[in-house]
């Protein structure tokens, strides 16, 4: 069946309101006709239509309020307002107000069909550009991982290239920068996507208990172990392991993933046999693991076998050209997720999103963009809609850690000044793109003196050029 | 020759507005009733050519008109086409049980439901 294009006219007069749907009608549109306000309120909550075609003066209100609420509720169409007793401020008005045409009466049928035709071909172009827009979201994301900066780029091909093989894979990156997103989307575009993906955050469970939950037990294994339980590992079997923050696993275990790892088998507590298993493993840290090798604290073999493949994330600083096409994603998301419509964010915010240096990396700007559509009105997020997110409010104590109140004054006290200087310093450096000799003077500091305090806190001016 | 009469039967009006208009600039005479025993005591009393009735209608519902329609010989004979948002093939089964000759669902255009009911009333 051809689509046609909907018009709905609304007019109280039988005469005139039949003029213009005989001519529309016979030009191919599909046109409803109603007498009312409240009847073309009703119909438009539920179907769409492309151009309303609306008497000013109606019967029971002003054709304004209902052109008012089309651009409240953001409905997809045009408006061409008709009035007979129209003047040129009455048509200012209603064009500021939204409306497409204004026209006033005597109305020669080449006049009518002509405003409808440039509406429905402005309607057309809009449609376009919003296709284009997704069209192009989608051609700079992969899954939900958004971003068209080169590097971002590059890890979608390794992405691609990895879910075809059956390799361990280390995503290495800042916090908040998605790594499990990426570990998901290897799962999901791998032979083993119909399987499990089983999340295990190796810092999240207790030490004691992370053995008995990845490697399950024997009934009577320990006091507690009244009936056999099946660990996560065995759960998620032909499926896919990510062990996130695996820099946390205690040494024990580092030894029995191991040997999952190497002789796809494991043993469960308490128990005599050893059971087959067939995983996938997929890693992820936030810590310099060669680090934690070289001071023993990370099994070597371990760390080689989970490092077949390394993916690195880049932080949100490091690929600025993504943030505004992260934010719009965001924004997107969580408009639909709320039932809003906003649509765009204010060239004054977008500058601020663009300077922020995001230490929480994509995570934070998503809770911000979050919080502020909860915020935000009308169809455009401003900067005043984060604002009690981005401070002005004086110092506060929500973001400290909890357990820093509990220690002594004194190594209290240090944490929290070189946490301050360390932040301090690393947005010095975003600022001056890792130019030390720069950053020092903004600082108002000795260029030895930032050399020194960055050597003490291990940043690294490389990391921000 | 007396206008065709056509009984439009739901509970949003402007439903009955949107098919009204049409229905007479197409040459018919609509008929409006906005719930379930107003269109059975106007389907007796008037006996339209054609019935357009809604399925989700409160109290009442379609089938439930189309029952009463067909179980009494004053109105047997008039055709139902059913209207609905609903798409479930099991509406669909049960309004052809229980005598309907068509099943629209919405949105509609009004035009094309003039046109079918000109091709069920085999009027040109």
């Amino acid at each position: 069946m051809e689509l046609k294009e909907r018009i709905l006219i609304v007019d109280d007069n039988r005469e005139s309101l039949r003029d213009i749907y005989r001519l529309l009608a016979d030009n191919k549109y599909d046109v409803l006709c109603l007498p009312t306000m409240k009847d073309a309120q009703q119909l438009l909550e539920k179907e769409p239509c492309d151009l309303l075609i609306l008497k000013e003066e109606l019967p029971d209100g002003s054709g304004l309020e209902l052109l008012r609420q089309v651009k409240k509720e953001e409905w997809q169409m045009e408006v061409i307002l008709i009035n007979h007793h129209g003047t040129t401020s009455s048509a200012v008005r209603a064009i500021k107000e939204g409306a497409f045409d204004y026209l006033i009466p005597p109305l020669p049928k080449e006049k009518i069909l002509l405003a409808a035709k440039s509406a429905l071909e402005h309607r057309q172009l809009l449609a376009e550009r919003d296709y284009f827009h997704t069209q192009l979201l989608r051609q700079y994301s992969y899954d939900n991982i958004v971003g068209k900066s080169p590097p971002m780029q590059k890890v979608f091909e390794l992405i691609e290239k990895v879910a075809r093989t059956n390799t361990t894979v280390l995503i290495v990156g800042e916090s908040g920068t998605g790594k499990e997103l990426v570990a998901r989307a290897i799962h999901y575009h791998s032979a083993r996507k119909d399987k499990q993906f089983m999340t295990i955050n190796c810092s999240a469970i207790p030490e004691e208990l992370l053995e008995s939950e990845l490697f399950g037990y024997e009934k009577g294994a320990f006091t507690d172990a009244v009936r056999p339980k099946k660990g996560l590992l065995l759960e998620a079997n032909q499926g896919t392991v990510f062990f996130d923050e695996i820099g946390e696993l205690p040494p024990n275990l580092q030894v029995k993933l191991l040997r999952v790892l190497q002789e796809k088998e494991l043993k469960p507590l308490g128990s005599a046999r050893t059971l087959k298993v067939d995983l996938r493993v997929i890693s992820a840290t936030n810590k310099e693991l060669e680090e934690e090798v070289k001071k023993g604290r990370f099994r070597e073999d371990l760390y080689y076998r989970i490092n077949v493949l390394t993916i690195h994330l880049p932080p949100l600083r490091q690929r600025p050209e993504d943030i505004p096409l992260l934010a719009d994603f965001f924004l997107r998301h969580y408009s639909r997720e709320t039932g809003k419509r906003i649509k765009k964010i204010s060239p004054e915010l977008m500058q601020f999103l663009l300077n922020y240096p995001w230490p929480g990396n994509v995570r934070e700007l998503e809770n911000m963009i979050e919080k502020g559509v909860i915020l935000a009105e009308g169809e455009t997020l401003r900067l005043k809609d984060l604002s009690y997110q981005i401070g002005g409010e004086g110092f506060s104590f929500d973001h400290l850690d909890e357990t820093l109140f509990l220690r002594p004054y004194n190594e209290a006290r240090k944490i929290t000044l070189d946490n301050f200087s360390a932040e301090y310093i690393k947005r010095a450096l975003i600022r001056h793109k890792g130019n030390v000799t720069r950053a020092a003077l903004a600082m108002g500091i000795k260029r030895q003196s930032l050399h020194h305090i960055m050597k003490r806190l291990r940043i690294k001016a490389s990391d921000y050029k | 020759m007396p206008l065709p009469k056509i009984l439009i039967v739901d509970d949003e009006s402007y439903i009955l507005k949107l098919l009204e208009f049409n229905f007479q600039e197409e040459g018919f005479m609509p008929l409006c009733a906005a719930n379930g025993p107003k269109a059975i005591e106007t389907a007796r009393r008037e006996t339209p050519s054609l019935v357009l009735l809604d399925i989700a209608m409160p109290e009442m519902d379609g089938f439930q008109v189309l029952k009463e329609l067909k179980a009494d010989a004053r109105t047997r004979n008039i055709p139902v086409v059913m209207l609905t948002v609903r798409v479930y093939e099991e509406d669909e089964r049960e309004s052809y049980s229980l005598g309907a000759v068509e099943y629209i669902t919405k949105p509609f255009s009004p035009l094309q439901v003039v046109q079918r009911v000109k091709e069920i009333l085999r009027i040109s």
